[in-house]
């Protein structure tokens, strides 16, 4: 007697459909890297250049602020408009303070900075090729307590992904459901949808991610620091060369700056006696 | 950031699920202030990158026909005045055919400026209107004739449309033609051959000066 063997219906356009958001959750995790890869290189050079020329452009900066209140607390003193003087002081000492947090800020950020190493890139983009699996977008609308767990772990990704924390972004990878449990929020079934509906919107919202993503990447390589990162690559060396001669022209600029300063100074004093 | 950008960034976050590294940069959430500082540095950076490189560049000029080497020099502020670039200059000057294919053939020109008086020569050689066409879009007719020209010795003056299509065509060096030809047809036809400029002499340096302008920018030199 034949034994009857199980028959096991397979749709074909699931199928088909669970291998495009495969293929397609691989694309995101490969541009979310390559965008990783390039954004350190930028960032690298962004600060390594600040870290050797912010000393003279705060310096220039601070000469232009003084330059600016001085012109214009003389125009007010030969208007002998004194409401505008005071202003003019007003706004000198709001844009000197707001001027020296700039570079405080960048200086800050600049500290942080350093570009990726090979190892670094293939740990990331091993991780991501993990994160993107916990991509449910709308899975959880209809679930209020779920859909805020959602967002729990979504916002601790992109914490973790901004401050280039490569360990809690394993951390997440490798056990999501562990660390949602860490963090005693609801349990989440991460499991990827079985349905033809839930499946088709999954791979619509991934080929935006990867129009997203193609987009960012293609912003960045158009901007003036990618260039300049290019033109870096090509000639070794070149980014201390361009630093140094930015300094002495930077330093031409300042003792101009300070003489009219000085200048003007000397007018202010004369007019007031 | 472009408008797709932005939208899509919009249906990103309404996802509450926004995977893209772009925003994440302490730098970028800087104080806008701040990132023009940094903007700044960066774009005084490249400038001075670019003229270095600028200046390390060197555009190479060929001169052909029997033109007097001491009118190189008014070609030479004529050319820097048009890329309107610090940008060293090399100029090869050549009456002979042979040294011009044996050049070509070596290195790369940015620009050859011909004097040519070809129209004599071509019905010398007995071509019609039809072969004249032909030949221009046919690279080894164009090398067959070239390989004449310089078998029987010919003056590049004399040499006609077949070194402008040899240069043009073959090599993909723009050719600016200078000619004391009254010949009607011929403008029309250096063009056919492809040439990038074509000047009756006398003609003025400003003309010559807009026309090499709109070949650099074309070659983004």
């Amino acid at each position: 007697m034949k034994s009857a063997s199980p028959i096991i219906y397979s749709s074909p356009e699931l199928e088909k459909l669970r291998q495009l958001v495969a293929n397609s959750r691989s694309q995101v995790a490969e541009l979310e890297v390559e965008f990783a890869k390039e954004k350190s290189r930028v960032n690298a050079m962004q600060a390594a250049l600040f870290r050797r020329l912010c000393e003279y452009y705060q310096k220039r900066d601070r000469l232009r602020i003084t330059l600016d209140y001085r012109k214009k607390f003389l125009e007010s003193l030969e208007r002998k408009d004194s409401a505008a003087a005071q202003q003019a002081e007003q706004n000198f000492e709001q844009a000197k303070a707001q001027s020296d947090k700039d570079y405080e800020d960048l200086a800050a950020a600049a500290e942080k900075k350093r570009q990726l190493s090979a190892e670094q890139e293939a740990e990331l983009m091993r991780l991501w090729k993990k994160l993107v699996k916990l991509y449910h977008p709308d899975r959880f609308a209809q679930e209020p307590d779920k859909l805020e767990t959602y967002h729990k772990l979504t916002a601790a990704i992109n914490q973790a992904k901004d401050n280039g924390d490569i360990e809690s972004l394993r951390e997440i990878a490798e056990d999501p459901e562990g660390f949602i449990l860490r963090q005693g929020w609801t349990i989440l079934d991460l499991k990827d949808e079985e349905e033809l509906p839930q499946l088709r919107k999954l791979y619509e919202a991934l080929q935006k991610e990867i129009l997203t993503l193609t987009e960012a990447l293609k912003v960045l390589r158009a901007s003036p620091d990618y260039e300049l990162c290019q033109l870096m690559e090509q000639k070794p060396g070149i980014l201390d060369e361009l630093a140094a001669e930015r300094a002495k022209q930077l330093e031409i600029e300042n003792a101009e700056l300070e003489s009219q300063a000085s200048q003007l100074e000397k007018e202010i004093s004369d007019r007031k006696i | 950031m472009s408008l797709i950008s932005q939208n899509l960034n919009q249906a990103n976050k309404s996802n509450g699920f926004e995977l893209v590294w772009k925003p994440s940069d302490a730098i970028e959430k800087a104080a806008p202030g701040a990132r023009n500082v940094l903007l700044g540095i960066v774009l005084d950076a490249l400038a001075s990158a670019k003229k270095q490189s600028l200046s390390e560049r060197t555009l190479s000029v060929l001169i052909g026909g029997n033109l007097d080497a001491c009118l190189d020099h008014l070609f030479l502020d004529q050319i820097l005045e048009a890329t309107q670039k610090e940008i060293n200059i090399e100029i090869i000057h050549t009456e002979a055919i042979d040294e011009i294919m044996s050049v070509v053939a070596k290195r790369k020109f940015d620009l050859a400026l011909l004097y040519l008086d070809f129209f004599r020569k071509d019905h010398e050689f007995g071509y019609t209107q039809r072969d004249r066409q032909y030949e221009f879009s046919d690279n080894q007719t164009i090398l067959r004739r070239a390989d004449l020209l310089q078998r029987e010795n010919v003056r590049i003056t004399n040499s006609g449309f077949v070194l402008i299509s040899f240069l043009s065509k073959m090599h993909g060096i723009p050719v600016v033609v200078l000619t004391g030809s009254g010949y009607q047809g011929v403008q029309t036809e250096a063009k056919q051959a492809g040439a990038s400029a074509f000047f009756p002499i006398p003609f003025a340096d400003s003309q010559l000066v807009e026309s090499l302008r709109e070949i650099f920018l074309k070659q983004n030199k």
